[in-house]
C-alpha cells in the first residue's frame, strides 16, 4: 500500500515493447512486401518492372520490343501496392496489364480503348478523408466502363474519362460518392466516413436490423470503445456504457463477477439477465466449487462469463424492453444480452496483435490502528468496560475507590519500549499486475465463400491481495463456408481453460475469518512472523490464524468450458432458408484445497486436503426458417419461425481427508489421510428441459413505417403439471417522421426523428427449485456412535404455481440534428411485473418455512436518455476533434398488490403498496452525549449512544397505532430510503489531435449506502477490548468520557446496539462519480509505416483506469459490497494493436 | 449444379429427420438426489429417518448450538445468562440484555425456540399419520410412534416453559395443511395435559435406559419421560405428583457417579448410570459440543497437550463463584486460576477477569475444530434427587428423606453434610437453591428453578437492570406469529 510505484516493472513493459517493434520491423526484411516504393528519373521501362519484381516477388512477362518503344520515364512510387504502381507507370501509355497468380502480363492496350483514350482528358485529383487527410487504396473507377484506378498513398489519382462520364468513388467504410465531370480536369473529392449509427446493424436475436429500422428500446456497445485490458470479463468494462443498463463491481478480486441488471426488475426470482453469445444461451455453467474445508468458498468471486475474452467480441446489443425480449419468452424477464464475436472479413489473411501490460495497486484498503495508538486505544476501552461494568460515571454512580482499581492491558512503559510493528494488512496486499496477449487470424478468402476467425487470448492476472492470481487461455476458431450458391455451414469452438490461485477473502467473521479479517484481528505490537519462521497467533484469540500464514494455504481451481456450435443452412428459394443448429455447451470447475500444518486449521486438522468439482452440460438444437420478400413499393417482409430445444444438467462431487503425515502431498493423495471418517459428498440437479416454438415478422415500409410482432411459447420443466407452457407476445412500431417529404422541407436541419412504441410480455420461471414437493436428508442425529440421516420434507408443491409475467410497454424517440452533430434517444418505460414468483413465509407451525407462490404485482417506471455530440470537428481533420456521449437512467419500482397468502406475514410497518426495494430503518437522532436525562423510550441508553425515534406501537392484535408507545420495537421502522441506484450515468469524452487520441470516461450512481465498514468500528469494546482484534483508526474518534463532542458514538456495546446497526445512522449519501478510464492512443502515420513492410497498422496506448473518485461515502468504495471486500484497484497500462 | 443440388437435399434429410427422430423428452422433472413426495413413507427404513429427523430440535433444528447446544441459541445458555450463573466476556450486546432480561419481540434469539419448535411438533403429527399404515414390525413401530409422543412431550415443555401455552398442532391433517386457520393459544391446564398425555403415553412403550441398546443411546427412554414429567410437575408445583414420579425415577436403578467431573468427560460416552438423557455428540455431526470453545479463555494450556478452541467468552461471576464453599469437589470444573504457556499458573480475579471459567466438560482428543464429540447431558440422576428432595420439603416440610436426598449430592461434593433438624422449611429451601447452583450450573435448570422460587425477576433488579419486568418470566412470540394470524394469537403480556 505504501511502497512507491514500481518503476521496474514500467521499465520491464517499456523494453517488451521495444523488443517487440523492433522484432516486427526486422522480420520485415525476410518478406516480400505488397507495398512499392521506387523513385527514379529517366529509366527504362524494363528495369522499372524488374525494380517492382525485386521488391514484390512477382514475376512479369512482357514484349521487350514493345515496352522500348515508350522510351525512358520518371517515377515516384511511395508505399503503393503492385497495381497501383503499374497503373502509375503505364499510365498515359498505350499499354495495360494484366495479373494473375503473382504474374504481371504487359500487353499492348486495345485498339478501341485506344482510340477513346485519345479523345479523353487526362483527369486527376486528390481524394481526403472527412478529417481531410488523404485517403490511400479508394478506388476510382468510370461508371458503366472498366477504367478504373486506385488512389496512391497521397491520395492522389490520375485516369482518363471524357467530359459527362461519372466517376465512382468507393472505400470501405466510406459513403460512395459519384461526379459527373463537367470540365474540370483536377478534382478534390471528400469521401464520409459511415460514421452515423443508424446505419449499424443491431443483433435482435434469431436476426439483425438495421438501427435505423429499430422498433424496440436496444443500446448497442462495440467494444472497440472499451478498454478491456484489466478485465478477464466483459462485464467489467461495461459499467455506464449503456443507459438502463447497471453494472456494479461488487469485487475487485481476479476473474470476479458484475452485477449487470437491465433496466429494472422489481422481481424476487430474478435470473438476472440471458446471455446469448453467437445465439447460444450461456448462462448455465458450473459455478465455483465450495472446498470442504471449514471456510468453504472463501469469498472466492468467478464470472460465468471469463470463459469467453472480451477481446473476441465485436459487439453487444442490450434488448432492454420486452417488445424485443418477447422473442426469447421465459427467460427474457431479466432482459437479454446478445454478444456477438469478430468473424473474417476480407479477401487478404488479417492477422492482428493486440497486447497489454498493466500494473494495479488498491485504492483504498482497510486503515486501522498503528502499533501505539492500538495499545492506547485498548487500554482506553477496556477502562470504559471498567466503568461500565462497575457504575462508575457517568455509568452509575458508583464510588471508584470502592471497587477493583483498573489494571490497564498495557503500562505507559511498555508503550514506549513498544517497537512499532509491521501493518498486517499491507502485509497481506500488494502491487497487482495484469498482462493480457491477444492474437488473431481472419479472413473472408475465396469471394467470401469461406469465413474464418481463429483466436487465442492468454490472460495473467496477478491481485492486489496476496494469492489472487488468474490465469486464463483461450481459444476461439470461427469457421463458415459456403457450399454451392444455396447451402452454408458452419462451426464456432470456444474453448477456455483457466487456473486461480484462490485468496481466501472470507465471507464470516470469528474463527471462520479470511485473510482480511484475520488482519484485523491481529494485535498491532505483534510480529507477523517470528525469528523461526513460525506465524504467531493472538494470545487474546487463539482461534483466528495469523493473516501471512494464509499464504502457507494451497488453494486453487482449475476451470474449463468449450462452447461448440454448429449450424447448416439452406436457401430453399430466393427468399427462403432454413438453419439447423447444434451447440453443446460443457463446463467444469475443480477446486484443491489443502490447509498445512504451518496453518492454525491445518495444525487442528493435522494437514486437511479436499477437493470439490462441479460439472454442467447443455444441449441445444434449434430449427429456424426465415423468410424474407421485397415487395417493392409496397414494403419488405422479414419473418422468421422456429423451435429451441434444450437440456441443462448439472452435477458436483466433493472429498476431503485429514490428519496426513506429511504436507508434501497436498491434495494428491487424498487416501494418504487418516481422518476417522473423510468426508464425500455429491449432488445432481434435476436435469431441466425446455421446449420453445418462436415466431416473428417484421415489416417495414420506404423506411418510413416499421412494424415487428413476435411470439414464444416456452415450456419448462421445473413447473406443475399443468402450468409448463407460457407464451409470450410482444410488437412494436416504428415511424420515421423525418423521412416524410414535409418534414424534409419544413426542418431541413432534423437529420433523424424516430417514434417507437413497443409493448410485450416476457416470463419467468426462475424459483430456485421447482413446484413439486421433495423429502431431503436435512437433519441428521447421532445415536449411540452412529449419525443417522434424518428425513424431512424439505419442499412443498405448489400444484397452481404459474409463470412470472412482465408486462412491457415502452415509447422511445430517436433523433439527429444539425448534420448528425447533435444525436440521441429518450425512452420512457412502464413495466409490470404480476404472479411474482416469491417463496412466501407459510405458518411459522407448518413443516416447511416457506413454498413457492404466485404473490402479487410490481411495477417499474423509468427512462433514459442518450446523448451523442460532435462539440468540435476539425476542418482539416488533423486538427482537434471533441465529441462527447451521455446517458443517464432513472427508474422507480414499488409494489401494485400483494397476495394475501404473502400479505398475511408481512411486517406491518412495510407500506403494502411502497417502494418495492425500500430501506425501512429506524431514524436515528444523534448522539445521546449524557448531558441530560436518557429518553423514557431509551431507558438504558450508554452515555454515547445513538438515539432512536419513538414513532409507533403495536396494538394487542398486532396493528400499528400510529403513537408512539413508549420503547422501541419494529413498529418505529420507516422507509428512510431505496435500496439500489436511483440514478445512474455514464460519461464519456473522445478527443483526436493528429495521431493522437484520447478518450476520459466516467460513471457514477446516485444511491443511498449503508457504511458497514464504520458501523463495525464501533464495536470497539466488542472487538479491541475482548480480544484485542485491530479496528479502523476512525475508533480514536468515538465518544468516550473525556471525549463528549465526539463524531462517533461509544465503542461499548449498547442495549440498542442492535436497533442502531439496523438504523439510518450509518446510511449515508453513496453518490459517486467515478473517472473510470483515461486512455491516450498514438496512431503511427503512414510516413512512418511505410518504411517497413509488415505492420499495415500500429497503435501505442497508456492508460489508466479508477484515476479518482468524488464522493461523499466515508466507507471503503461505494460500489463495492460492504465490509469484508477484495479492494478495487487503480491500474496504469501500457497497450499495442497491431494489424499485419 | 447437381452436385449442389444433391448436397442440399442430403442436408434437409439430416436437419429434417434430426428434427423428427430426435427423441425429446417430456417436460417432466425426475430428480435423483431427493426423496419425490410419492418415494417416501414406504417401509421401516423410511419410518426411521423421519423419527430420527424429529430429534434435530435437541439441537436447535439447523441453529448453531441452539436447543441443548452451547451457543447463545440454546435454552440451557439462556438459564445460565438470565440468572446468576454466567456472563459473558464477548462484546455483543445480547450478553447483557439476557443478563439484564432487556427483552423484547426484536430479540431473535427469544423467538427462536418458538420458531424451531412449532414446526417440528406439527411434523410429528404427520409423521405419526403416515407411519402408521406402513407394513414393517409391529413392535418397532410402536416403538417409534412413541419416541416421537416422548419428543412431542418434550418440545411442548420447551415451549410452554418459555413462553406459556401455545397453540401447538396435534392434528394431522391440519398440521399438513399450509391453508389452516390458526388457532388461539390453548389454556393453560389443556397444555399441561397434553403434555402428560404424551409423556405417559410414551413412557408405557419405551425401554428404560438400562434396557437402551447402546447403538440407540440417546433416544428418549422411560427414565427421561419421567424426568420430563417431574420437570413439569414442578414447575405446576404439583408437589404429590412430582414425588410419586421421584419415587418411580429412584426404581430404575440409577446411582450417582463417584466423580462429579466424570459425568461430563469425553470418556462418560454411553455407559453411565447418573445420566439420564444426553445428546450423543461427534465432532463430525450436526450433534458436537461447542461448550469448550465458549467457555475455554485464550490463554490455557491444556496439561494434556491437546489444542482446544479457546473462545474465551463465558464467565461465572465472581459474586455467584464466591458462594461455593472452597472445598467443593465441583470447582474442580470452575477455574479461577488456570496452567497457562510454560506452565505457569494465571490468576483471573487478579487479572481483573469477569468471573471464573466454567469448563465443566471434558475435551474431545480426537476434536480438530470448536466442534467437540463430548456428549452433551440433558437431565441426570443428582437433578431428580434435589427436585424430589425439594417437593418433599415444600409438601412435608424438611423431613428426614428431604435432608438424605441433598447428602446424596453434597457428599460426592466433599461438603459438609446437613444434619436433620438443621432448618426450617424455608431455610431448608434456601439450602436447595444453593445446592441446585452448585450442583447444576450451565445445565439449564437455574431460569425455570428461579422463576419457581420466583427470584427470577428480583435477580436482575438486584443486578440495577431498568428492563426486568415482572412479565419478563415468559419470553415474547415472534411478531410474525401474531400477524400471521391476525392477532387470534395474542403477545404475551409486558410485550
Amino acid at each position: 500500500m505504501r511502497k512507491c510505484f514500481s518503476f521496474q516493472i514500467i521499465l520491464m513493459m517499456k523494453l517488451t515493447l521495444i523488443l517487440l517493434t523492433v522484432f516486427c520491423m526486422s522480420v520485415s526484411a525476410k518478406v516480400f512486401s505488397q507495398r512499392i516504393t521506387l523513385s527514379e528519373k529517366n529509366v527504362s521501362l524494363p528495369s522499372v518492372l524488374k525494380a517492382i519484381e525485386k521488391q514484390s516477388g512477382y514475376q512479369s512477362f512482357y514484349d521487350l520490343k514493345l515496352l522500348r518503344s515508350v522510351g525512358k520515364i520518371n517515377i515516384d512510387l511511395n508505399g503503393v501496392t503492385v497495381e497501383q504502381a503499374l497503373a502509375q507507370v503505364l499510365s498515359g501509355k498505350p499499354l495495360a496489364f494484366s495479373i494473375v497468380d503473382n504474374i504481371i502480363v504487359i500487353k499492348k492496350a486495345n485498339i478501341e480503348t485506344l482510340s477513346w483514350a485519345i479523345l479523353k482528358d487526362k483527369i486527376t485529383g486528390t481524394v481526403l478523408d472527412d478529417k481531410g487527410l488523404p485517403l490511400p487504396g479508394v478506388s476510382v473507377r468510370v461508371k458503366d466502363n472498366n477504367t478504373g484506378s486506385t488512389t496512391d498513398n497521397d491520395g492522389k489519382f490520375q485516369l482518363n474519362a471524357k467530359k459527362g462520364d461519372i466517376l465512382v468513388f468507393s472505400y470501405i467504410g466510406y459513403a460512395t460518392q459519384e461526379i459527373a465531370l463537367t470540365g474540370n480536369t483536377s478534382l478534390q473529392i471528400t469521401l464520409k466516413a459511415i460514421t452515423n449509427e443508424m446505419s449499424e446493424i443491431v443483433v435482435i436475436g434469431y436476426g439483425a436490423v438495421k438501427r435505423r429500422n429499430v422498433t424496440g428500446a436496444i443500446a448497442s456497445v462495440k467494444t472497440a470503445e472499451l478498454n478491456t485490458s484489466t478485465s478477464s470479463n466483459i462485464g467489467q468494462a461495461l459499467a455506464g456504457r449503456a443507459a438502463g443498463v447497471t453494472v456494479l463491481q461488487s469485487s475487485g478480486q481476479p476473474g470476479a463477477g458484475v452485477s449487470l441488471q437491465i433496466r429494472s426488475n422489481p422481481s424476487n426470482a430474478s435470473a438476472g439477465a440471458l446471455y446469448i453469445i453467437d445465439g447460444v444461451v450461456v448462462n448455465d455453467n458450473a459455478g465455483e466449487p465450495d472446498s470442504q474445508t471449514r471456510y468453504g468458498g472463501s469469498g472466492v468471486d468467478r464470472s460465468p462469463l471469463n470463459f469467453i475474452n472480451p477481446n473476441d467480441i465485436e459487439s453487444i446489443d442490450f434488448l432492454k424492453d420486452a417488445s424485443a425480449t418477447a422473442i426469447y419468452g421465459a427467460r427474457a424477464g431479466g432482459g437479454v444480452v446478445l454478444i456477438t464475436t469478430k468473424k473474417g472479413k476480407g479477401d487478404r489473411p488479417n492477422v492482428e496483435y493486440s497486447g497489454s501490460q498493466s500494473y494495479q495497486k488498491a485504492i483504498k484498503f482497510y486503515d486501522i490502528l498503528g502499533t501505539k495508538d492500538y495499545m492506547m486505544v485498548r487500554n482506553d476501552i477496556l477502562k470504559e468496560k471498567w466503568m461500565q461494568d462497575n457504575k462508575i460515571a457517568p455509568y452509575g454512580t458508583v464510588n471508584p475507590t470502592t471497587v477493583n482499581p483498573f489494571i490497564p492491558k498495557y503500562t505507559q512503559q511498555q508503550i514506549n519500549d513498544q517497537p512499532v510493528m509491521p501493518n498486517a494488512i499491507d502485509a497481506i496486499t500488494r502491487n497487482g499486475l495484469t498482462q493480457q496477449h491477444n492474437l488473431s487470424v481472419s479472413g473472408a478468402p475465396n469471394m467470401g465463400k469461406t469465413r474464418y476467425f481463429a483466436s487465442g487470448n492468454f490472460l495473467n492476472q496477478i491481485g492486489v491481495l496476496k494469492h489472487s492470481e488468474y490465469k486464463r487461455y483461450n481459444g476461439r476458431l470461427n469457421l463458415d463456408q459456403s457450399l454451392g450458391d444455396h447451402v452454408k455451414v458452419g462451426a464456432n469452438i470456444i474453448v477456455s481453460n483457466s487456473n486461480a490461485n484462490n485468496a481466501n477473502i472470507g465471507t464470516t467473521g470469528n474463527e471462520y475469518s479470511g485473510m482480511v479479517l484475520s488482519a484485523f484481528y491481529y494485535p498491532a505490537t505483534m510480529p507477523l512472523q517470528d525469528a523461526n519462521g513460525n506465524y504467531p497467533i493472538n494470545p487474546d484469540y487463539q482461534n483466528s490464524p495469523n493473516p501471512l500464514s494464509f499464504l502457507e494455504v494451497t488453494d486453487f481451481t482449475k476451470s474449463s468450458r468449450v462452447l461448440t456450435n454448429g449450424y447448416a443452412e439452406w436457401n430453399i428459394f430466393k427468399g427462403l432458408s432454413a438453419r439447423a443448429n447444434f451447440s453443446y455447451d460443457q463446463s467444469t470447475a475443480k477446486r484443491y484445497t489443502y490447509l498445512p500444518k504451518t496453518f492454525l486449521y491445518g495444525a487442528r486438522a493435522g494437514g486437511q486436503a479436499s477437493v470439490s468439482e462441479n460439472s454442467s452440460t447443455s444441449k441445444l438444437m434449434e430449427y429456424i426458417l426465415n423468410y424474407t420478400h421485397d415487395f417493392g413499393e409496397a414494403g419488405k417482409l422479414t419473418a422468421v419461425a422456429g423451435h429451441s430445444y434444450q437440456l441443462t444438467d448439472r452435477e458436483g462431487l466433493s472429498a476431503e481427508n485429514d490428519h496426513f503425515a506429511t504436507d508434501n502431498f497436498l491434495f494428491n493423495n487424498l487416501g494418504f489421510g487418516t481422518a476417522d471418517r473423510p468426508q464425500v459428498g455429491s449432488f445432481r440437479a434435476p436435469t431441466k428441459v425446455w421446449k420453445s416454438f418462436f415466431a416473428r415478422a417484421i415489416y417495414e415500409l420506404d423506411d418510413k413505417y416499421i412494424l415487428s410482432a413476435s411470439i414464444r411459447k416456452d415450456g419448462a420443466s421445473n413447473f406443475a403439471k399443468n402450468k409448463k407452457y407460457g407464451t409470450f407476445p410482444g410488437v412494436s412500431a416504428a415511424w420515421v417522421i423525418s423521412e416524410e417529404s414535409f418534414v424534409k422541407k419544413a426542418l431541413p436541419a432534423i437529420d433523424l426523428l424516430k417514434l417507437r412504441l413497443g409493448y410485450g410480455t416476457t416470463g419467468n420461471s426462475e424459483i430456485g427449485g421447482s413446484a413439486s414437493s421433495y423429502y431431503s436428508s436435512d437433519a441428521s442425529y447421532v445415536f449411540g456412535s452412529s449419525n443417522y440421516p434424518g428425513v424431512v420434507l424439505n419442499q412443498l408443491n405448489n400444484d397452481n404455481l404459474t409463470w412470472e409475467t412482465q408486462r412491457d410497454l415502452n415509447a422511445g424517440i430517436d433523433f439527429a440534428i444539425l448534420k448528425n452533430r447533435i444525436s440521441g434517444s429518450f425512452d420512457y418505460f412502464n413495466r409490470t411485473i404480476s404472479d411474482l414468483l416469491t417463496q412466501i413465509p407459510l405458518s411459522t407451525d407448518f413443516p416447511v418455512s416457506s413454498v413457492a407462490f404466485n404473490s402479487g404485482k410490481t411495477r417499474s417506471k423509468g427512462w433514459e436518455i442518450n446523448l451523442q455530440t460532435k462539440n468540435l470537428i476539425s476542418e482539416s481533420g488533423k486538427g482537434l476533434n471533441w465529441s462527447t456521449s451521455f446517458n443517464l437512467s432513472h427508474y422507480y419500482n414499488s409494489w401494485v398488490e400483494r397476495e394475501p397468502n404473502a400479505l398475511k406475514t408481512l411486517a406491518k410497518y412495510i407500506d403494502v403498496q411502497g417502494a418495492y426495494n425500500g430501506l425501512y430503518r429506524y431514524e436515528s437522532d444523534g448522539i445521546y452525549r449524557g448531558d441530560g436525562p436518557a429518553p423514557s423510550w431509551m431507558p438504558g441508553i450508554l452515555p454515547g449512544g445513538v438515539i432512536i425515534k419513538d414513532l409507533n406501537g403495536y396494538d394487542a392484535n398486532g396493528n400499528l397505532t400510529g403513537k408512539p408507545d413508549g420503547k422501541i420495537s419494529s413498529a418505529d421502522q420507516v422507509q428512510v430510503g431505496i435500496n439500489g441506484a436511483r440514478y445512474s450515468f455514464g460519461f464519456n469524452n473522445t478527443f483526436t489531435y493528429r495521431n493522437f487520441d484520447l478518450s476520459v470516461y466516467m460513471y457514477g450512481f446516485i444511491q443511498k449506502k449503508q457504511n458497514t465498514d464504520y458501523s463495525e468500528a464501533f464495536r470497539t469494546y466488542a472487538q479491541l477490548g475482548a480480544f484485542g482484534w485491530n479496528v479502523l483508526s476512525i475508533a480514536k474518534d468515538r465518544w468516550t468520557p473525556s471525549n463528549p463532542n465526539a463524531q462517533f458514538p461509544t465503542g461499548l456495546p449498547d442495549p440498542y446496539a442492535t436497533y442502531v446497526s439496523n438504523s439510518d445512522y450509518w446510511l449515508e449519501n453513496g453518490n459517486f462519480i467515478r473517472c473510470r478510464d483515461i486512455t491516450l492512443g498514438y496512431k503511427f502515420g503512414n510516413k512512418l509505416l511505410d518504411k517497413q513492410n509488415v505492420l499495415k497498422n500500429l497503435r501505442l496506448s497508456v492508460n489508466v483506469q479508477n484515476p479518482f473518485i468524488i464522493t461523499k461515502y466515508r466507507g471503503m468504495d461505494p460500489e463495492l459490497q460492504n465490509y469484508l471486500v477484495y479492494p478495487m484497484t487503480r491500474s496504469f497500462t501500457i497497450g499495442i494493436n497491431a494489424g499485419f | 449444379m447437381k452436385l449442389k443440388i444433391y448436397k442440399g437435399v442430403v442436408l434437409l434429410i439430416i436437419a429434417s429427420s434430426t428434427l423428427l427422430l430426435s427423441c425429446e423428452k417430456a417436460l417432466e422433472e425426475k430428480t435423483f438426489d431427493k426423496y419425490a413426495s410419492d418415494s417416501f413413507f414406504k417401509s421401516a427404513e423410511d419410518a426411521k429417518s423421519a423419527v430420527t429427523a424429529m430429534y434435530s430440535g435437541m439441537t436447535g433444528a439447523g441453529l448453531f448450538g441452539g436447543g441443548w447446544g452451547a451457543t447463545n441459541e440454546g435454552w440451557d445458555i439462556q438459564s445460565s445468562f438470565t440468572t446468576d450463573e454466567m456472563i459473558c466476556s464477548w462484546g455483543w450486546d445480547g450478553w447483557i440484555k439476557f443478563n439484564d432480561l432487556n427483552f423484547s419481540e426484536d430479540f431473535a434469539q427469544l423467538l427462536n425456540h418458538y420458531n424451531a419448535l412449532m414446526p417440528l411438533i406439527s411434523e410429528i403429527a404427520i409423521d405419526m399419520d403416515k407411519i402408521q399404515p406402513i407394513q414393517m414390525d409391529g413392535k418397532l413401530k410402536s416403538q417409534y410412534i412413541a419416541e416421537l409422543k416422548a419428543l412431542r412431550g418434550h418440545y411442548s415443555w420447551i415451549l410452554y416453559n418459555h413462553y406459556g401455552p401455545v397453540p401447538i398442532r396435534i392434528n394431522a391433517q391440519e398440521a399438513s395443511d399450509p391453508n389452516t386457520k390458526a388457532i388461539a393459544r390453548p389454556s393453560r391446564e389443556w397444555m399441561v395435559g397434553q403434555i402428560e398425555k404424551d409423556y405417559k403415553e410414551a413412557l408405557a412403550i419405551l425401554p428404560t435406559c438400562k434396557e437402551l441398546p447402546s447403538v440407540d443411546y440417546g433416544r428418549f427412554t422411560k427414565d427421561a419421560c419421567l424426568m420430563g414429567l417431574m420437570k413439569l410437575y414442578m414447575h405446576e408445583k404439583r408437589w404429590t405428583d412430582a414425588i410419586a414420579i421421584g419415587r418411580q425415577i429412584q426404581q430404575l436403578g440409577h446411582s450417582l457417579q463417584t466423580s462429579y467431573k466424570d459425568v461430563f468427560t469425553y470418556e462418560n460416552k454411553g455407559n453411565s448410570t447418573e445420566v439420564m438423557l444426553a445428546i450423543s455428540c461427534r465432532k463430525d455431526a450436526n450433534n458436537n459440543n461447542l461448550w469448550l470453545a465458549c467457555s475455554m479463555p485464550g490463554n490455557y494450556v491444556d496439561p494434556r497437550g491437546l489444542s482446544i478452541t479457546q473462545w474465551g467468552g463465558y464467565k461465572m461471576p465472581w459474586k455467584t463463584y464466591d458462594r461455593f464453599d472452597p472445598s467443593d469437589k465441583r470447582l474442580s470444573v470452575l477455574l479461577a486460576k488456570w496452567p497457562t504457556d510454560g506452565g505457569a499458573i494465571f490468576d483471573a480475579r487478579a487479572n481483573n477477569y469477569i468471573g471464573a471459567i466454567p469448563i465443566k466438560y471434558g475435551p474431545d482428543p480426537s476434536a480438530i475444530s470448536e466442534q467437540q464429540g463430548t456428549d452433551i447431558v440433558v437431565w441426570r440422576y443428582a437433578d431428580a434427587l434435589l427436585l424430589l428432595s425439594e417437593a418433599i420439603n415444600e409438601n412435608q416440610g424438611p423431613v428426614n428423606e428431604a435432608y438424605d436426598l441433598i447428602n446424596m449430592v453434597r457428599a460426592r461434593a466433599g461438603v459438609p453434610l446437613y444434619t436433620s433438624g438443621q432448618f426450617d422449611q424455608a431455610g431448608f429451601r434456601k439450602k436447595i437453591m444453593d445446592e441446585r447452583l452448585f450442583e447444576l450450573w450451565g445445565e439449564g435448570t437455574r431460569r425455570e428453578d428461579m422463576i419457581r422460587w420466583g427470584t427470577y425477576i428480583q435477580r436482575a433488579k438486584d443486578n440495577g437492570s431498568v428492563f426486568a419486568k415482572p412479565e419478563f418470566v415468559l419470553y415474547p412470540l415472534p411478531r410474525k406469529v401474531i400477524n400471521e394470524s391476525n392477532g387470534i394469537v395474542q403477545q404475551n403480556p409486558g410485550y
